[in-house]
């Protein structure tokens, strides 16, 4: 290093970077209290065979009991049974419709996003003319389309979920890489000669999962209620299963009788769905931060 | 030897016309030009926007295919088809892009960023790293300090050493710098093109420079050729280019560069006193302003006090983070709530406290106007400008739109905007960054103000045009009886066109007085950096005297003179005193050594 | 020009969509025929029907055939109620526009002006407490804000009627205050989530208008925050015409779920039905309308964008 090098040297700080002070306002509470309700969920669900009663046990002595009566945290449903424990047990159903479909299409619309945005012209008119197809249809309607073909169940559900799910996936994900793929430093790895796998995983994939994964949390909840909402129309799981969409409709009836525990299982998915959709927005906000 | 060849290189782009899917037109972006590159030469390509420069070297590097011509690289063919003539290509040459905040992936430190070069050429991990820290090391950021910063921590300047380490990491013979200097301040600049300077010595490289400052390339390169059009007008040795232009439109862009001699334009200062008879137009008074963002507070303006007199040019000189921009918005009141705004304002005689933004409000377009710096993000892009102008009319002045139109069709007239009248229903998108510039001025002008107020108002726009704007701004004072505070980091443009000069370092005014007196013999430490920052058009490559170091940050307490750790004349008092405010001969200087 | 590109653009889509639905049963493991014959048919029997429907026929053949009836109108008749598809579907498509004509106008202008009120008092209590309720909106499961809604306005505090349809089975009827007590709980279900969501999307896109320099510009210039709001307005539009577009039909979602919870007999209801019951030709053409009716709303939202942002039509 030559002496004019050395005076030229930028002896300057580094520059504000942000000192990692979290950000403790309501918006952060918020999210902590729904990382609880979904850690208490689980945590119930994990000791359901000690807290809770048979879910399907039958007692036509006490239907349709209030809440808080004997023995009964959230009262009976029209068969007599447990609604408390059929909410337990109905726990990861509901978590499966929010997680599994939303994984999955994640892993398959991300990839044919970032090869529709980085691997050249013909990939991305393929691919996107295809999900464009998708798009011609509102979301239930595939669902529904879906279901019609394989029939109903739970599995089938998720399937149906998860390719509902694809093409907006796909669709964020490319437009998110496309515009990645356009900056310079992008360039600059191709000049230097690095070839697309390349630069596709260390360069382009770390800056594009930020935003896909903010869109993709904010998706968990939604996705929970199209699930409890596919069970709810009867197109899902069969009963006995306690399902909470399923138990809403099973309930329905008894609204006039007991309108309190007709609400329940509607009101655990709105709740569940609000969890998680707090916790995407508050870790949309952390993740925003990274590379500024 | 030759290094890199072009014959005959044509390049077209398809566009397709608004409207119509058939019909396709063509822009001939380069049109049979042919370039020869020696080894170890710096050769300069100087052009404005849409020469075709930038397509060029693109080409050139075989990044982008032409549509014609051919390509030799050390006497062989080349066919960016071939992938073994690609990797020849990527090993020989390299091009470094004009900085910007995404020239470097946002995640990655530097040791890293400037290490996935050799790595993806098959370098292992480790001597990757090696290698990405020696290249740090060479271009002044040493490793220690810097390998492990992200882009967000580091300035314009070193991240363009960033660049520049990220090229030289992998050995190329030639290399390419696609505006290098050209986002930069003027003392930065000075570092960079001294740094260039030395790794062209010391790594033998060959360099060619593309940039639209003729200043930049003269400094550097040994040969250049200017383009225009998608052809190259003429080609020589730099000096002789510079002494003797052959071609008119040479000629035009030397003559285009504000120069910092002693401008033919501005009047020269009689010597002595000068008589005080007009009433000044705009006075500020301890001007302060600071920024609360949580915890912290940043001081932008520490206290400045301005004065201004009608058909007056008062250029407010400074590099960024100056606070000079800050400075114009607070005088209309234009800053936002998170803004703590001290001290007071007064136009016209009509005084005002700095923190009222409910009285400054009535300052806005009726007392004073302001110009922006980017025409385009200044108008509103969905609708007509002649509209545009009216609506404003219309609030100014309370007239309806008939009149209101009549005043517009004027105003475009004044600003000298050409075929005003079939302009007048287009978008800003239709129009070139002068006509915007223009609009931008005539909707300045609407409300009838006393005072300008001009942020960076040419800074955005090709050389060329640049002259003629300021020229418009010029007439308009003088015509009109109004004022203007021209606020510019360019000191050759401070130098064209004001009457005083003020410059800023730090959210102080360290020196102001008669333009003459300031930008001849300044007496400043800073000032006298920057003016030597500049290179004027000249040829030789001597180092230049740069400015080490980086401003100050804001938003830390400023017990001494805020220039004092960049000063070479700086003493112990510097550092612990404010520095007094002395007035000798017509200007103001806030140094110890005034 | 651009008018007639994006439809000749929407045509490949609107046929996409066509086989779509075709293919889809035919994807389906299981006989199609199995619900019209109930497992009651002979195997002669069961042939002569599998030639009288085509379902011998190779797949393209079947294809346009189908089209070729639908282009006439024919939808085919219902493997449940035999009776023909068509006029079936277009009383419950008529059924289903009565919360419609309500729910849309409704969803957009309370969608636009809450996102535009979030958005100018973003810094302000007002707005961050607006934002956080909106975006709460859109985790209300409708099925279930249906039932609650009915559960305290019906049953506990009797304000409103439960079920049905009451003198809204004629339009005549549906202008009437009856009426109207009658769509208020299954249109204010249907709304809430699309609000939550267009305010959100409305917020983002005057916010970004609003930092962009022209509004400082203007503030500059001296014009009245009246008419910077109104032009930050027009600047934000274009953008939010398509998530508008998707929004509204997006709402046949809640509809489905909305229709299937106050017994509404309409489009969804219909289309839930005839999954249930396998009933081919009823899913086939259900899909179908409201596919194309998806598609036609999607093609008006972009020529409206085009309309007012020149621009995008290059």
């Amino acid at each position: 290093m030559t002496a004019t090098a050395a005076a030229d040297i930028d002896a300057s700080p580094p520059r504000p970077r942000r000192p990692r002070q979290p950000v403790r306002d309501g918006q952060f509470w918020l999210a902590l209290i729904s990382a609880g309700w979904v850690g208490l969920l689980v945590v119930l669900f994990l000791f359901r065979d000690v807290i809770a009663v048979d879910p399907s046990a039958v007692d036509a002595l006490k239907r349709l009991a209030w809440p808080l009566s004997a023995g009964h945290w959230l009262g009976t449903d029209a068969l007599g049974r447990d609604v408390f424990a059929r909410i337990v047990y109905g726990t990861p159903y509901s978590l499966a419709f929010g997680l599994v479909p939303t994984a999955i299409a994640t892993v398959i619309g991300g990839g044919l996003g970032l090869l529709a945005g980085y691997g050249g012209r013909f990939a991305n008119i393929l691919i996107m003319r295809f999900m464009d197809i998708f798009y011609a249809f509102p979301p239930i309607l595939i669902a529904l389309a879906i279901i019609s073909a394989l029939g109903s169940g739970f599995l089938n559900c998720i399937v149906a979920l998860i390719i509902v799910l694809v093409p907006p996936i796909t669709r964020v994900t490319e437009s998110a890489t496309a515009r990645i793929a356009g900056l310079p430093f992008i360039e600059a790895a191709e000049l230097a000669g690095a070839d697309g796998s390349r630069i596709a995983a260390v360069q382009i994939l770390p800056n594009v999962l930020p935003p896909v994964l903010a869109y993709v949390t904010s998706i968990i909840g939604i996705m929970i209620i199209y699930g409890a909402g596919l069970s709810f129309l009867g197109l899902g799981v069969a009963t006995p299963t306690p399902e909470w969409g399923l138990m809403l409709n099973e309930l329905r009836t008894a609204m006039f009788i007991n309108p309190i525990v007709a609400a329940l299982p509607g009101a655990f998915i709105f709740v569940t769905s609000l969890a998680f959709s707090t916790l995407g927005v508050a870790l949309e906000r952390r993740w925003s931060h990274v590379g500024r | 030897m030759i290094a890199l060849e072009a014959r005959s290189i044509s390049k077209r782009f398809v566009t397709r016309r608004a409207g119509s899917p058939w019909a396709r037109s063509y822009v001939e972006a380069l049109k049979a030009v042919s370039v020869t590159i020696a080894e170890g030469e710096t050769f300069g390509i100087v052009g404005e926007s849409g020469s075709g420069k930038s397509t060029l070297a693109r080409i050139m590097i075989g990044a982008t295919p032409a549509s014609a011509g051919d390509l030799r690289l050390f006497g062989e063919g080349f066919d960016r088809r071939a992938r073994a003539h690609r990797r020849r290509m990527t090993e020989a040459v390299q091009m470094v892009l004009q900085d910007s905040t995404t020239t470097l992936n946002p995640l990655l430190s530097l040791t890293d960023a400037v290490a996935f070069g050799p790595w993806a050429r098959g370098t292992d991990r480790q001597g990757a790293r090696r290698a990405a820290e020696a290249a740090l090391d060479r271009v002044g950021l040493p490793p220690a300090q810097f390998g492990r910063r992200r882009p967000s921590e580091i300035s314009g300047g070193q991240r363009q050493r960033v660049n520049l380490a990220r090229a030289i990491v992998l050995n190329p013979k030639v290399l390419f710098l696609d505006e290098p200097v050209s986002a930069l301040d003027k003392t930065v600049q000075a570092q960079i093109l001294n740094l260039l300077n030395e790794l062209r010595r010391d790594l033998g490289l060959t360099m060619v420079l593309i940039s639209h400052d003729l200043d930049v390339i003269s400094y550097l390169c040994g040969r250049t050729a200017v383009m225009r059009g998608g052809e190259i007008v003429e080609e020589g040795p730099t000096a002789e280019l510079i002494a003797s232009p052959r071609h008119e439109y040479t000629r035009s862009l030397i003559d285009a560069l504000p120069h910092l001699g002693p401008s033919p334009a501005s009047p020269a200062a009689p010597a002595g006193g000068v008589a005080l008879a007009e009433a000044p137009l705009l006075e500020v008074n301890d001007l302060k302003v600071s920024f609360r963002q949580g915890a912290a507070v940043t001081a932008a303006v520490r206290g400045i006090s301005l004065s201004l007199k009608p058909r007056e040019v008062l250029a407010v000189v400074g590099e960024s983070g100056s606070g000079k921009s800050v400075t114009l918005r607070a005088l209309l009141g234009l800053l936002p709530p998170t803004a703590a705004v001290a001290g007071s304002i007064a136009v016209r005689g009509k005084g005002a406290n700095a923190g009222d933004t409910a009285a400054l409000a009535a300052f806005r377009g009726r007392i004073a106007g302001m110009v922006f710096q980017d025409p385009f993000a200044s108008l509103d892009p969905m609708a007509p400008i002649g509209r545009q102008l009216e609506d404003v009319i219309m609030a100014q002045r309370g007239v309806g739109r008939r009149r209101a139109r009549e005043v517009a069709l004027s105003l475009l007239d004044r600003v000298h905007l050409a075929a005003a009248v079939e302009r007048y229903e287009a978008m800003s998108y239709e129009l070139s960054g002068g006509q915007r510039q223009r609009v931008g001025i005539a909707l300045a002008l609407a409300g009838e103000p006393a005072v300008l107020l001009a942020d960076e108002p040419t800074t955005a726009l090709d050389v060329s045009v640049q002259a003629r704007i300021l020229e418009l701004l010029r007439r308009l004072c003088d015509e009109g009886g109004i004022g203007l505070v021209l606020v510019t980091h360019d000191l050759a443009v401070a130098r064209e066109m004001a009457d005083r000069v003020a410059v800023m370092y730090a959210g102080r005014i360290v020196e102001e007085g008669d333009a003459n007196v300031v930008l001849d013999a300044p007496v400043h430490p800073y000032s006298k950096a920057l003016l030597q920052s500049y290179l004027g058009v000249r040829h030789g490559i001597v180092p230049l005297p740069a400015l080490g170091g980086a401003p100050p940050r804001l938003d830390e307490e400023q017990r001494g003179c805020a220039f004092a750790d960049r000063c070479v004349v700086a003493i112990e008092r510097c550092r612990s005193l404010p520095p007094p405010s002395i007035v000798t001969r017509g200007r103001r200087c806030e140094c110890v050594f005034a | 020009m651009y008018v007639i590109l994006r439809i000749a653009a929407a045509v490949p889509t609107l046929l996409g969509v066509t086989l779509f639905a075709f293919l889809l049963i035919h994807m389906a493991p299981g006989d199609p025929l199995a619900t019209l014959t109930q497992g009651y048919a002979s195997q002669e029997v069961l042939a002569h029907l599998r030639s009288f429907y085509g379902f011998d026929l190779p797949l393209p053949v079947q294809y346009l055939h189908w089209l070729g009836h639908v282009v006439v109108g024919d939808l085919g008749e219902s493997f449940s109620s035999g009776r023909s598809v068509a006029p079936e579907l277009v009383s419950a498509l008529n059924e289903s526009l009565k919360i419609l004509a309500l729910a849309v106008p409704i969803t957009v202008i309370a969608g636009w002006w809450l996102g535009d009120l979030a958005a100018w008092r973003a810094n302000k209590p007002l707005g961050r407490g607006l934002t956080v309720v909106l975006g709460s909106f859109v985790s209300v499961p409708s099925y279930w804000l249906g039932l609650v809604l009915v559960a305290l306005f019906g049953v506990i505090l009797n304000w409103l009627p439960v079920m049905g349809m009451g003198p809204t089975t004629t339009w005549a009827g549906w202008l009437t205050l009856k009426g109207l007590g009658y769509l208020v709980l299954p249109v204010a279900a249907l709304v809430i989530a699309p609000i939550g969501i267009l305010a959100r999307s409305t917020k983002t896109a005057i916010e970004t208008v609003i930092e962009s320099d022209f509004p400082e510009a203007l503030r500059a210039r001296g014009m009245p925050p009246r008419y910077i709001r109104a032009r930050v307005a027009r600047n934000a539009l274009p953008g939010l015409f398509s998530i508008y577009g998707l929004q509204i039909s997006y709402m046949f979602s809640g509809l489905v779920l909305v229709e299937a919870i106050f017994a509404w007999p309409g489009l969804g209801t219909y289309l839930t039905l005839a999954i249930t019951a396998r009933d081919i030709p009823s899913i086939q053409a259900g899909i179908l309308l409201s596919a194309v009716v998806f598609v036609l709303l999607n093609l008006t939202a972009d020529l409206l964008q085009g309309s007012l942002d020149r621009r995008t039509r290059r």
